[in-house]
């Protein structure tokens, strides 16, 4: 009988843990939000203590996207390298992964040690940028696309799924006079859909979480994309985009530069909330499946 | 023989072809780079003349490397914030893994992971910007303190909160995601162990003694051999260049952040590019030997 309360105890010591830290984990997102909303009166009588918002102002947001135009174009090339980028990358990294998993192709295990070694070493940060410099890419949008469309990590689960595909199916199809081509385009991708998918998110996010390689290799301010707008809006405190604009509106005056700054911060992380149902679902399986074996 | 690598590649010329662009952009930039590092560590690097045209100086920059003054302080602050890291960032993982792995409520583990698996995916950015809500001059934490009369700190300029407020928002980025390779190795164990300690009568500290943590221990131990074979390799550079300012150059400034400044902002690449070539160096030596202590204790190594 003892044992049995033991056992009662520990599950709602369990459940109090993990609640408190899933509360832990979700309240500075919620907190930014509610800063996002709220207005400079409300903010000045509040002291800036914001634990719920009485009135709800959209002004910041307004702020974000209807003036100057900064925060709305760096959100297209956001969205545009994270699309480009990733289709370029599944293709790169569908291509190798196919290869790789070819048992009698000559030169296999060349090309899987090649991408094995670059999982453990690179080059650095001076010498990938002097390469990115020497074939002409620095200041333009591709210095973020082509660097990153070699995937290597990718390239060995497509490797291992394609591995095992039943060799029944492509000899049935070789039978038929499938060329090799033919056998990735029509067997391979179409039943690695679930990997295409889970690849691709990974490279997605990647993609739109970067901001780094903007910051060294892009000049041109039409190019920035949005990570890298909100990293100088914060470290080097330019505001420029917004204060810019709000002497044009007096309207911009209600919120402060907090709200501001905050209602950038979560269009930046919107994408990333919209797929993550997608996410969560396509990549724990991915991880799953990769540790299991691996 | 002959004709049988004919045979193969008739099959497979096509397969070359497609391979040509993605081996291309492999040796561009991922093997040029590697081979740019070895030499440029070796050579007087000048602008004009590029890595090719610069001259041999010998372990010159090896020498002036050892000799900076900040070259100590690089080592130290980068082995400081790693092993803090590891130490405050390694086990609680994998003690909320056990927790949810034991939780019975299925509807409240799986809302829970939907949560607790969230941070992972935002941006550097974005977490210092959650970051800077709570602490700057204006944030959350030095409002309260303002409201109670107490004077406000300013920690983004502060060396003694530097080390504190990275290693928090690392784990509060990680700490979630990092219970799924725990949860899978948790899940591989037979269940029939735990149905024999629940007929022998033992309490959930002792199941999670004897079953749950041997369990897990491989994976544990994989993790922590790929960690502390990385101690001088990376110290978080993309976070710190978010997190620190020069006033807290004396603990922030790691090998990473000052091959930054020194190669892409002063545009000194000959003594950056050693740097990090020293650094990858001493990496793969402490990684081989950690994994030969590791493998020698329990068993279990990471190739």
């Amino acid at each position: 009988m003892k044992k049995l309360n033991n056992e009662k105890v520990y599950q709602i010591l369990v459940t109090f843990i993990i609640i408190t830290i899933s509360i832990v984990c979700l309240f500075p997102l919620v907190y930014v939000f509610m800063l996002s909303l709220t207005s400079k009166s409300e903010w000045i009588d509040k002291e800036g203590v914001i634990f719920w918002v009485n009135n709800p102002t959209l002004f910041a947001y307004k702020g974000v996207f209807k003036f100057g135009g900064t925060i709305g174009k760096a959100f297209v090339i956001s969205i545009l390298r994270t699309t480009v980028g990733t289709f370029l990358t599944l293709i790169i990294t569908i291509i190798s992964g196919y290869t790789m998993s070819r048992k009698n192709l000559p030169g296999r295990k060349i090309m899987i040690i090649m991408i094995m070694t670059i999982l453990i070493f690179n080059g650095g940060l001076i010498p990938t940028y002097l390469v990115v410099k020497e074939t002409n890419l620095l200041n333009t949008f591709w210095a973020m696309i082509v660097p990153m469309m070699m995937y290597g990590w990718g390239a060995l689960i497509f490797k291992q799924f394609f591995e095992n595909i039943p060799a029944e199916i492509e000899e049935s199809a070789q039978m038929d006079g499938a060329s090799e081509i033919n056998l990735m385009m029509n067997i391979a991708v179409p039943i690695s859909a679930p990997v295409i998918a889970a690849i691709g998110l990974f490279s997605a996010v990647i993609h739109w979480n970067s901001w780094f390689d903007a910051m060294i290799y892009i000049t041109d301010p039409r190019l920035k994309p949005l990570q890298l707008v909100l990293r100088n809006m914060f470290v080097d405190n330019n505001l420029s985009w917004a204060t810019g604009t709000m002497n044009h509106d007096p309207s911009m005056l209600s919120v402060t530069d907090e709200s501001q700054k905050m209602a950038v911060a979560i269009v930046g992380t919107i994408p990333i909330l919209m797929v993550y149902p997608f996410l969560q679902k396509h990549f724990v399986k991915g991880v799953y499946t990769g540790s299991v074996k691996g | 023989m002959i004709s049988d690598t004919k045979k193969k590649i008739k099959r497979y010329w096509s397969l070359y072809l497609l391979m040509l662009l993605p081996l291309v952009i492999l040796i561009v930039y991922r093997y040029i780079p590697i081979i740019l590092q070895i030499v440029t560590a070796f050579k007087d690097y000048k602008l004009m003349k590029g890595v090719w045209g610069s001259p041999w100086v010998g372990l010159d920059n090896f020498k002036s490397i050892v000799t900076l003054p900040q070259f100590g302080r690089l080592i130290k602050n980068t082995v400081v914030i790693s092993v803090l890291r590891l130490s405050w960032g390694f086990w609680p993982p994998i003690i909320l893994a056990i927790l949810l792995f034991d939780m019975k409520s299925r509807w409240l583990k799986r809302s829970a992971q939907t949560v607790l698996y969230i941070p992972h995916f935002f941006s550097w950015v974005i977490i210092f910007a959650l970051s800077y809500s709570f602490l700057s001059n204006n944030g959350l934490v030095n409002s309260i303190l303002h409201n109670f009369g107490m004077d406000k700190v300013n920690f983004f300029l502060s060396s003694k909160h530097f080390y504190p407020i990275v290693i928090t928002t690392a784990i509060w980025k990680e700490l979630g995601w990092g219970t799924i390779i725990y949860l899978a190795a948790l899940t591989s164990i037979d269940t029939q162990l735990f149905d024999a300690a629940k007929i022998d009568g033992c309490g959930p500290f002792r199941r999670i003694w004897h079953i749950t943590l041997p369990g897990i221990k491989s994976v544990t131990v994989f993790l922590l051999t790929l960690s502390l074979g990385r101690i001088l390799s990376d110290a978080g550079t993309e976070q710190i260049l978010l997190f620190y300012t020069p006033a807290v150059y004396d603990v922030a400034d790691t090998i990473g952040t000052w091959v930054y400044r020194q190669g892409l902002l002063k545009l000194d690449y000959s003594l950056g590019t050693t740097l990090q070539f020293f650094q990858s160096g001493i990496g793969l030596i402490l990684i081989l030997g950690v994994n030969k202590i590791a493998k020698k204790t329990t068993g279990v190594s990471i190739w």
